[in-house]
């Protein structure tokens, strides 16, 4: 549903038609505060990158906070996209009572704000989710995930629980699900809505007056189950008419010929080079098109599988069993692999920030929220995580700002990028993760 | 005016008198705790990601399990392992893009490693003694940290780096090369993890001293030790805080001792001592039981202070509280530390708690580290006991069920099976993997899923117990 100055909510009301205007909305803005001249505003898009096993310290923290910081060694190459970069360290993961879960317990509480009880669940939506509800309500997809590693449950967005939303694991999938079957161009003239989609939704109307008079007729308890269950058939129903109307883009992109199915997705590295970018490009297309305005790509599972051809360790086992050199600082195997995931990352930025959309680029219209599970894998700390977020969304979030956490809880990333997005949030998080002060001077 | 002097004198030293007599207390919140592993080689040497060899280790840290030929030396001495078995399991194929090389060795190693007795189905890190002894490197060097606990003077005892002698810390001797206990300043693995997780609030100990005379100089002072169910609180830079206050537990994990305040430092009496145990999950949090044990506490001119706590445990304790948090293999395989080295060193080294009814000892001499920041100890508004949590009781009750195993194993040396739950591989595991076919991933309880393999296993009959 699409929302303008002039919508009105309509209805009956004994035998006559009723309508209502809206307030103001800050939808109605653009990233300046102005109505957009074209009275659409672009959408403003949520995307999520995850890496396993973290960074090296000495290696990722700049020495300075602010803006003039030194670019670090493992923060390279994300150098061309800089200014559009903010930097998070020094972040603190309380756990309270909760136990560490190995792998877990970091990113859990980075994308939900809720230190997890178990390993594998989470105790509320994640990040995505939640932000989906705002922004993606009107599209085709709520959000989309992908796995450049191969794995579908290498999936990082959940409702909650322990089951996730699965990633996408090859880029075929990936592409037959943007821009396979239902799927049709926008930026081609012979666009038309789906008969398919139409007799569904004609369904869905034809019982609505009878869900009424059914809602009248029950107590309060059954009342209540009867929302929830309405609720999703009105989310069905939103879905249904996003469908039945030609998104409205900006950019100018073509969808390409499907990828090769010959691709081997797994978590090697040469083959995570190949498949990442593909996989970036056909996420940013997506969003582009207006598909989606969420997605989430990871590149591994929190014990980052990935290695280089000859390495019989690899990036996880090389957290434990590398030494560390005791004349560098760290260990050196590891920091190959932690430039290596920074290296993914920044082809990720490079796919958004390749879509002119409007004055800017779809990066400038989106946020990227980078994540990981732990600070220092080698013993399982979460303290410190870092975390690297991309894209000014659409104006509202000020960036090439390194933040030195002072031991701020993780959560006040997700609280700042929520509010950046205008989801209507006044706190996030539970017990010591709980936050009502987000990073106001990154808010526009 | 000497008469008025006199009396100022006569003043001064009454009132000096008075503030001397004052009771007095100091608390402290433990900030680092380590066994007293010294370490010999230079801190500031590297050769390609090596630990440098040093007094203590002259052959530098354990490689257990760190490279295929190690592997091969350890299984060779499997009896049932024929040579193409070693080295199909040594050397597991897995090469090319498709492979996941560290998830192949790890598993397969892992799993070999949990099969070695002397008969294919036993489960020798439950079953250490089933097994051949593999070999660990001791500590060479004669300085170490601890205590005279015997009170004798021995050829073999260690001087402190004070250069007290006499010093009784066979736990070192027996362990101090292994790799994830060593490296300098509290650097090793399992050091740096246990101290992170303390501090992320896995456990608190707190640490109070308490007199009624001269605080530098006290005769008969006390000083209690504890488990406090208070969380270590942090600063802004991630440091632990000062002047927190912390309540102290009269819990299975505390002990009251006599001590003695000589210009500053706190030596307690001889006696048997309980507090938390090093623990880097949850599952490991017990009491470390430290007989005829004593502390020591030295302050540091910025407020904090230096400890050291020694005392004989029981070596099964030493050697369970190390092995079944995760799975013996898991965490031998990842840390280059094989357990059943460890298990036979321990024995070996053991010099203390003489059991009259096999003549042989079953403590081992130890120390360790504690670094103390000052903090406020008080008792609870009302006696509580160690909270417990209740989603890990699961996996509390399997490792106390497997460390129990243990000690009856090592005790009766009648070979027993692997608890239901523990994290231990069962037989139908480990020889499946272990036999040199490729292994599966998430194969193995303690690690991925296998519940059709441990339900397979609980159903299985028992094999007859080798006569």
């Amino acid at each position: 549903m699409k929302l303008n100055r002039r919508f009105l909510l309509r209805g009956t009301c004994q035998g006559a038609l009723a309508v209502m205007g809206l307030p103001f909305l800050d939808c109605f803005l653009n990233s300046k505060g102005q109505a957009q001249t074209n009275g659409r505003p672009l959408p403003t898009r949520f995307n999520t990158f995850f890496w396993g096993c973290g960074l090296t310290a000495s290696l990722w923290i700049p020495k300075t906070a602010g803006t003039d910081y030194e670019m670090t060694v493992q923060l390279k190459p994300l150098e061309p996209w800089r200014k559009k970069l903010n930097v998070f360290s020094g972040l603190r993961v309380p756990l309270d009572s909760k136990p560490n879960g190995q792998h877990w317990s970091g990113l859990a509480a980075a994308i939900t704000g809720i230190a997890p009880s178990r390993t594998g669940e989470f105790e509320s939506r994640t990040i995505d989710q939640q932000v989906a509800e705002v922004i993606g309500k009107g599209v085709r997809f709520r959000s989309v995930s992908a796995a450049s590693s191969g794995d579908p449950k290498q999936s990082y967005s959940s409702l909650g629980g322990s089951n996730l939303l699965p990633s996408e694991p090859t880029p075929l999938s990936l592409y037959t699900r943007l821009f396979g079957p239902g799927f049709q161009d926008p930026t081609k003239g012979d666009w038309k809505p789906d008969p398919r989609i139409l007799m569904q939704k004609s369904v869905l109307s034809a019982v609505a007056e009878d869900r009424r008079r059914v809602m009248r007729n029950l107590g309060p308890g059954d009342r209540a189950r009867m929302d929830q269950y309405f609720t999703s058939v009105r989310q069905v129903e939103q879905q249904m008419e996003a469908e039945l109307q030609r998104p409205s883009i900006e950019a100018k992109v073509s969808i390409p010929e499907p990828p090769s199915k010959d691709l081997v997705a797994n978590n090697a590295w040469p083959n995570l080079q190949v498949i990442t970018p593909l996989m970036a490009r056909l996420g940013a297309i997506a969003l582009a098109t207006d598909q989606t305005r969420v997605f989430n790509l990871s590149v591994s599972a929190p014990q980052n599988q990935m290695f280089v051809p000859g390495d019989p360790l690899g990036f996880h086992q090389s957290t434990h069993e590398e030494p560390v050199d005791p004349k560098l600082g760290y260990q050196p195997r590891v920091a190959k692999y932690n430039l290596e995931s920074m290296e993914l990352f920044a082809a990720f930025l490079k796919e958004l920030d390749a879509i002119r959309e409007g004055g800017g680029t779809l990066l400038d219209h989106s946020v990227v929220m980078a994540f990981t599970d732990q600070a220092y894998a080698r013993i399982h700390s979460v303290d410190g995580l870092p975390i690297l977020v991309a894209g000014g969304a659409s104006g509202r979030l000020k960036t090439g700002h390194h933040i030195v956490g002072d031991n701020s809880p993780v959560s006040r990333v997700g609280l700042t990028l929520q509010k950046a997005l205008g989801v209507s949030v006044d706190n996030w998080g539970k017990e010591s993760l709980q936050v009502r002060t987000p990073y106001t001077e990154l808010l526009a | 005016m000497i008469k008025r002097v006199l009396t100022a004198s006569c003043i001064a030293v009454m009132a000096a008198g008075y503030i001397q007599a004052a009771p007095w207390v100091k608390g402290y919140v433990v900030a680092f705790y380590d066994p007293a592993f010294r370490f010999g080689g230079r801190a500031d040497y590297s050769r390609g990601s090596e630990i440098q060899p040093g007094v203590d280790c002259p052959h530098g840290s354990t490689v257990h399990f760190a490279v295929p030929s190690q592997v091969a030396q350890s299984l060779s001495l499997v009896p049932w392992r024929t040579p193409q078995e070693v080295e199909a399991i040594a050397s597991p194929p897995a090469n090319g893009l498709t492979r996941d090389p560290a998830g192949v060795y790890f598993h397969t190693w892992r799993a070999a490693s949990a099969f070695r007795g002397y008969r294919r189905d036993i489960e020798t890190y439950i079953n250490p003694f089933a097994a051949e002894d593999p070999g660990e490197p001791e500590v060479t060097s004669r300085i170490g940290e601890g205590f005279n606990l015997d009170g004798k003077i021995k050829p073999d005892d260690f001087v402190s780096p004070d250069g007290e002698k006499g010093i009784d810390n066979e736990l070192y001797r027996a362990w101090g090369c292994d790799s994830p206990w060593r490296g300098p300043d509290g650097t090793g693995t399992l050091v740096l993890r246990s101290n992170d997780k303390m501090l992320e609030g896995l456990f608190t100990i707190v640490v109070r001293i308490s007199g009624n005379k001269d605080p530098m100089n006290d005769d008969e002072a006390t000083l209690e030790i504890g488990y406090s169910p208070d969380q270590i609180m942090k600063d802004a830079r991630g440091n632990v805080g000062v002047d927190y206050s912390y309540r102290i537990l009269k819990s299975e994990q505390y002990t009251k001792l006599k001590a003695r305040v000589k210009d500053g430092v706190v030596e307690t009496e001889q006696a048997d001592i309980h507090m938390p145990e090093i623990a880097w999950f949850y599952n490991q949090l017990r009491d470390a039981f430290f007989r005829q044990g004593r502390i020591r506490v030295t302050p540091n001119s910025d407020g904090t202070a230096a400890g050291l706590v020694g005392g004989y445990r029981d070596f099964r304790d030493v050697y369970t509280q190390n092995v079944f948090t995760q799975a013996g293999g898991v965490q031998g395989v990842r840390e280059h530390e094989d357990h059943i080295a460890l298990y036979y060193a321990l024995r070996r080294h053991a010099d203390g708690m003489l059991n009259p009814k096999t003549g042989r000892y079953d403590g081992i001499s130890c120390a360790y580290r504690l670094k103390l920041v000052p903090a406020f100890v008080v008792d609870p508004d009302k006696p509580m006991g160690i909270p417990s949590r209740e989603s890990e009781a699961g996996r509390k009750k399997a490792f106390d069920e497997t460390a129990a195993a243990t000690v009856r194993a090592v005790d009766t040396l009648v070979v027993q099976p692997v608890p239901p739950d523990s994290t231990e591989l069962t037989p139908t595991d480990g020889i499946a993997i272990g036999i040199g076919g490729v292994p599966l991933r998430g194969r193995g309880r303690g690690y991925g899923e296998n519940r059709a393999a441990a339900d397979k296993a609980k159903t299985a009959s028992p094999q007859p117990d080798r006569p």
